[in-house]
């Protein structure tokens, strides 16, 4: 029997919801990711459907994700301690602890690598080397003849 | 409750077979019984799940209940099931309880055996080796079949295959440009190669409603449906009105095949495990097709079978991996396929067969460049570049034959599992001269990489899972000497086949579910005369 149902419209406390804020909001982050590991060749803008996507089904997953997204906006929220809130969820080392039982650690686990995650699979591997063209996740087209969907070997005997 | 055809397990034989005979009979009364049930496939939350964290919504408790066995008991563990003897024998990962079988979770591979694994006894001298029944040109014109059916992509150019009048019905896929530097290493010591055949339906000039490989690399969780699993073949012929007289039965274990009169049987007896009730179904013919292990059980639990060879012969392929590094990679390497693409049969062949073929491939995983696990360790931008140019590890997988003895067997415990099965006891010890073969491969496989430039190869821990659990009602021309005939039926009974791996005298060193497939479709023709 399945824990969680895909298909289901997903149960949201009065106190806990979706907003077009907090979704916009969590798109800021994903927009930073890309700042920070730029590709000439990655449209981001054309990704935000798909974001949407992905931060609805995580919560249909499991509804714990409102609990971790709202976590990491308060960590990336502007303040006079941080001059570049992301930098620290991104890079401090002190993020990586596991199991994550810190904020930022909870915020770098759930959100932000999952995020990363997704911006390479929809096209940011691109940013570290253009020629590349396939990555686990990406939607890469038919295979045919005249276009293999991957970088493939020409084995010339 | 009557059918004239009940089959017991719902994986990719029970589908071929049911699938024949309603291309013949296409009116005729088909009951699957399945002691598991249905997965959500081709859905793109789970995709996503699985692309993020890695996690399969079948073998993890946070999506679905987990269809695989629980690992074996150790302190401070319940876990299920038992293995002894020697050599331990992974059940946990290696099949799932569920409607499809093991396609749900299988990667595809799809290679035909070789005319000399038909004829085993020719290289081995243990005298309870035996032949096949059947010979290779016999099962040929199935193996068309089987790939037409699964949904093959390969190449029949490719040096060192059996022989076939047919081509594949799709293209093979490229070698990667990955694969071109163990191409280097193979052709620097004269190691034949090629194309992974691999059942992910390619683009057709057929017409066809199968979606073609995407290439996104997550093949453990087809979004598109594009790799062959058994459930989205049943969910189309359940869906289809001209077979109205199918039935599959989820959550139904069969406890019993109920013995008639004069060497038949009547039909089985199964558990609902939803509302923990018993019913019959009567049936003119039962086909057991629950993989090795669960149909080996069933037969010991109804006694029927013979006893000297039911449980014994037990064999699967140990598969092993090596890795070694590369320090200065002279491009950007990193994994673009969720599956191999290349292969080497160079020692699948007769004179290898005495100690044992085996086959190498590249292994998708490789090389071992994790751009996102770089991103995620907080590395910037050029040092991601940097890890992707330096100390790569590349892999060659593969998996070795051994062979069965009499006293390598499967047995049923009193518990049961928690989809209501017996529990299974393998009892497994690897042969004594396993260690010098395994040295055997280790050096070739560590000139292949000498000669690509990569050191301190490194060996994994053999892994001995039983996906490929085979032998224990192996077919054999005379009754005395297995459990099933030529043409799967249990010797001395009228009416009850066994479709499994299990019937399979020995294995080789490839893949087992092409052949399968070929002799369930075979199987399938067979009944279609008698119905």
């Amino acid at each position: 029997m399945a824990k969680t149902d895909f298909e289901a419209k997903f149960w949201i406390d009065s106190n806990l919801e979706l907003t077009e804020n907090l979704t916009d909001d969590l798109w800021k982050i994903f927009l930073k990711i890309a700042e920070y590991w730029p590709s000439e060749d990655v449209n981001v803008s054309q990704m935000k459907s798909r974001f949407r996507i992905f931060i609805s089904n995580r919560i249909m997953a499991d509804s714990k994700y409102l609990f971790e997204y709202i976590n990491a906006l308060k960590l990336v929220r502007p303040n006079e301690q941080q001059t570049d809130p992301y930098r620290n969820l991104f890079f401090n080392p002190a993020a990586n602890v596991f199991p994550p039982n810190t904020p930022v650690a909870r915020a770098r686990q759930y959100v932000s690598n999952e995020f990363i995650k997704l911006y390479l699979s929809l096209g940011g591997f691109k940013a570290f080397d253009k020629s590349l063209k396939n990555y686990p996740g990406f939607i890469a087209g038919t295979n045919t003849e005249a276009s293999t969907p991957y970088i493939p070997f020409i084995d010339e005997g | 409750m009557k059918a004239n055809v009940v089959i017991i397990g719902s994986g990719v034989a029970a589908t071929a077979i049911a699938h024949k005979l309603l291309s013949i009979h296409p009116a005729i009364n088909i009951t699957i019984l399945e002691a598991g049930s249905k997965i959500k496939l081709k859905d793109f939350g789970l995709f996503q799940n699985y692309l993020i964290e890695g996690k399969l919504p079948f073998d993890n408790e946070f999506i679905y209940d987990s269809r695989a066995d629980r690992p074996y008991p150790i302190k401070d563990r319940k876990g299920e099931n038992d293995s002894y003897g020697g050599q331990e024998i992974l059940l946990a990962g290696s099949r799932l309880f569920a409607y499809g079988g093991s396609t749900t979770h299988w990667g595809g591979w799809s290679f035909r055996l070789k005319e000399e694994d038909f004829k085993l006894k020719s290289s081995r001298s243990e005298p309870w080796i035996i032949n096949w029944p059947v010979d290779y040109s016999e099962l040929e014109p199935f193996y068309d079949q089987a790939e037409e059916f699964i949904g093959v992509s390969g190449s029949r150019s490719d040096i060192g295959q059996p022989p076939a009048k047919s081509p594949y019905p799709y293209a093979a896929f490229p070698y990667t440009k990955e694969d071109g530097i163990i191409i280097r290493g193979f052709k620097a010591n004269g190691i034949s190669y090629g194309h992974l055949p691999i059942a992910r339906y390619g683009v057709s000039k057929k017409i066809s409603n199968r979606p073609p490989c995407q290439a996104t690399g997550t093949c453990k969780y087809c979004p598109f449906g594009s790799r062959f699993c058994a459930a989205n073949i049943l969910d189309e012929m359940i869906e289809d009105s001209k077979f109205s007289n199918l039935k599959i039965i989820e959550n139904a274990v069969v406890t019993k095949i109920n013995k008639g009169k004069q060497n038949t049987v009547t039909g089985v007896t199964y558990v609902n495990t939803l509302n923990n009730t018993e019913q019959n179904v009567l049936s003119d013919f039962v086909i057991v097709a629950a993989g090795a292990i669960e149909s080996t059980k069933l037969l010991l639990e109804s006694e029927i079978g013979n006893e000297k060879s039911l449980g014994k012969y037990f064999v699967t392929h140990p598969f092993f991996s090596y890795s070694a590094t590369i320090e200065k990679a002279d491009d950007l390497y990193q994994p673009q396929m969720g599956f191999p693409t290349l292969v080497s049969r160079h020692f699948d062949n007769l004179q290898e067969q005495a100690k044992g073929k085996f086959i190498l491939l590249h292994p998708s995983s490789s090389p071992s460049v994790r751009i996102a696990d770089y991103m995620c360790e907080g590395k910037p931008m050029e040092q991601v570049v940097g890890n992707m140019r330096s100390n790569i590890a590349f892999s060659i997988d593969g998996m070795v034959e051994v062979f069965g003895k009499p006293s390598f067997e499967i047995k049923r415990l009193r518990d049961k599992n928690r989809f209501g099965l017996h529990q299974t006891q393998i009892n497994y010890q690897a042969d004594s001269d396993f260690n010098d073969r395994m040295k055997d491969i280790s050096d070739v496989v560590g000139k292949v990489f000498t000669s690509i430039g990569a050191t301190g190869m490194r060996q994994q821990r053999i892994n001995w899972r039983a996906d490929h659990a085979a032998s224990t009602t192996r077919m054999s021309e005379y009754p005395e000497d297995g459990v099933v005939d030529r043409n799967l039926r249990v010797h001395n009974y009228h009416n009850v086949y066994i479709c499994s791996n299990s019937t399979f005298p020995n294995i080789g060193a490839v893949n087992p579910t092409l052949t399968l497939t070929a002799l369930a479709i075979r199987l399938g023709q067979h009944l279609s005369k008698l119905l």
